[in-house]
Formats: C-alpha cells, structure tokens, sequence
C-alpha cells in the first residue's frame, strides 16, 4: 500500500469516531447556555449554543443610572458578548477533533476565529 | 431575471469543462459576485419590537444583533424583569423577520419565484451535476 492510500485508509478509519463526536458536542451545545455581561456587569443576557437569546437581566442600578439609550446599547452589547462565547467555546471544543492531521476548527466559518485572526489552511 | 446564482449557474455550464484561462476567470468572477452579493444580503437589517412596541431590535439577516432601542417610557415605567422580558420578545421578534426577509431575499437572489421550493432544489441538483460531471 502505498502512502497516499494508506493516508486515505486512516482517514478513513477515524471519520466514524470523528463523526460521533462531532453530534455529541452539537447535541450538548445546542442547549448549552451561555453568558455575556455589560455595563460592568450589571446587565446579562444568556443565549444557547444555537444562538436563542433565551433570557436578559438587567440589574436595578443599571437600569436607575443609564438613560435609556444606553440601556439599549448595553443590551446589545451583552448579547454579542454572550454570542461571541458561545461560538470560542464551540472553536475550543472542535478544535480538539483532529482528522487527517488538521483540527475541525479550522472548517468553521471565519465568525467562529478569535478577532483578527485568520485560520492556517495550508 | 439574470442573477448572481444564475450567472454562476450559467458561467458553469459553459465553461465548467474548458480548461481555459478565460473560462475559469469568468467562474471565478461569477463565485465572487455571488459570494459578494451573499454578504452584502447578510448584511441588510430588518427591525421588530416587543408586543408593547416600546422596545425595538434591529437585527442583521444573518442574525446578528445590529442595535436595540429602550424607548424613555420603556425605561422609566417597566421594572428589570419586564424590560428584560421585552428585550428578548423585540430581539426573537427582530430575527423572526430577519428570518422571513432572508427566505424572500434569497428567491429572488436565486431567481426562484416565491412558493415555489422546487426551483431551488433544481438549481443545486443542476449545480451538483455540473460540478460533478
């Protein structure tokens, strides 16, 4: 056999393991919540790993301190907050899954790479 | 109605098995005025309240959250637990819409003719096969 088969044939050999992990995560994540704060941490909003904003709590000083329109941007500001961890915690755990030699994460779309980074694809 | 889903479509099955210089820039362009006219979709906001309407989100196509608007009476009459309940009813508001507007966006980015599902699936069934073939 020469190398190029046998390359093919481990890749091969790994995809079932792969594949089971790969709908273990998703079915863990997709009801994975996750948070991000705001205005010093006086505002929260919780999403799912699928990216339903599922909840938004907003503290009694934040609410008495900032006007309205930066109540709004706080909101908005937490939400993303809570996205963003969502899709880093979704990267680190793809990024243990390795096929052929190159980590799962690197197949995420470009929204999933920590800012300013591109991923290696060579 | 030409397309950028079309033009690829097309640039595909003219030049798809040419091996020439010419054939493969004008499948390159194609991609990219597609890939290009997908962003700029993902990038349109559409907006959407609470059932009160005196919170508003505005959301990305793609679902980002763009903004969202406290209204001063918002602010000044709702306890935490009702504002925060009325900013997640505008933002899943917001991206029920954003989520209707892509489905309308992409028929006529693709070209086909609204209630009519099968259209698409033949585009990718005739992409597959060209890309294949």
């Amino acid at each position: 056999m020469d190398e190029f088969t046998e390359r093919l044939a481990g890749l091969a050999d790994q995809a079932p393991r792969l594949t089971e992990e790969v709908r273990r995560i998703a079915r863990r994540f997709g009801t994975t919540e996750f948070e991000g704060t705001s205005a010093e941490g006086r505002i929260t909003a919780v999403v799912t790993g699928l990216g339903e904003l599922t909840e938004v709590r907003i503290g009694e000083t934040a609410r008495r301190q900032l006007d309205n329109l930066s109540l709004g941007d706080a909101v908005a500001e937490a939400i993303r907050t809570a996205e963003a961890t969502a899709k880093a915690s979704l990267r680190d755990q793809m990024a243990g899954l390795v096929l052929g030699g190159r980590s799962l994460a690197e197949f995420l779309p470009a929204e999933f790479t920590p800012a300013g980074t591109v991923p290696d694809r060579d | 109605m030409s397309t950028e889903f079309g033009e690829l479509q097309e640039s595909l099955r003219r030049y798809g098995r040419a091996s020439d210089e010419i054939g493969a820039r004008r499948i390159r362009d194609a991609a990219v005025a597609m890939r290009d006219r997908l962003a700029a979709l993902m990038a349109e906001t559409v907006s959407a309240g609470d059932p009160g309407g005196r919170v508003q989100a505005t959301v990305r196509l793609s679902g980002g959250v763009e903004s969202v608007y406290v209204s001063p009476q918002a602010a000044r009459e709702f306890g935490t637990a009702d504002l925060g309940l009325a900013c997640v009813a505008a933002v899943r508001a917001a991206r029920e819409n954003a989520a209707a507007a892509l489905t309308d966006r992409f028929q006529d980015f693709s070209g086909a003719r609204p209630g009519d599902p099968v259209r698409l699936e033949d585009h990718y069934a005739e992409l597959n096969r060209l890309t294949e073939g």
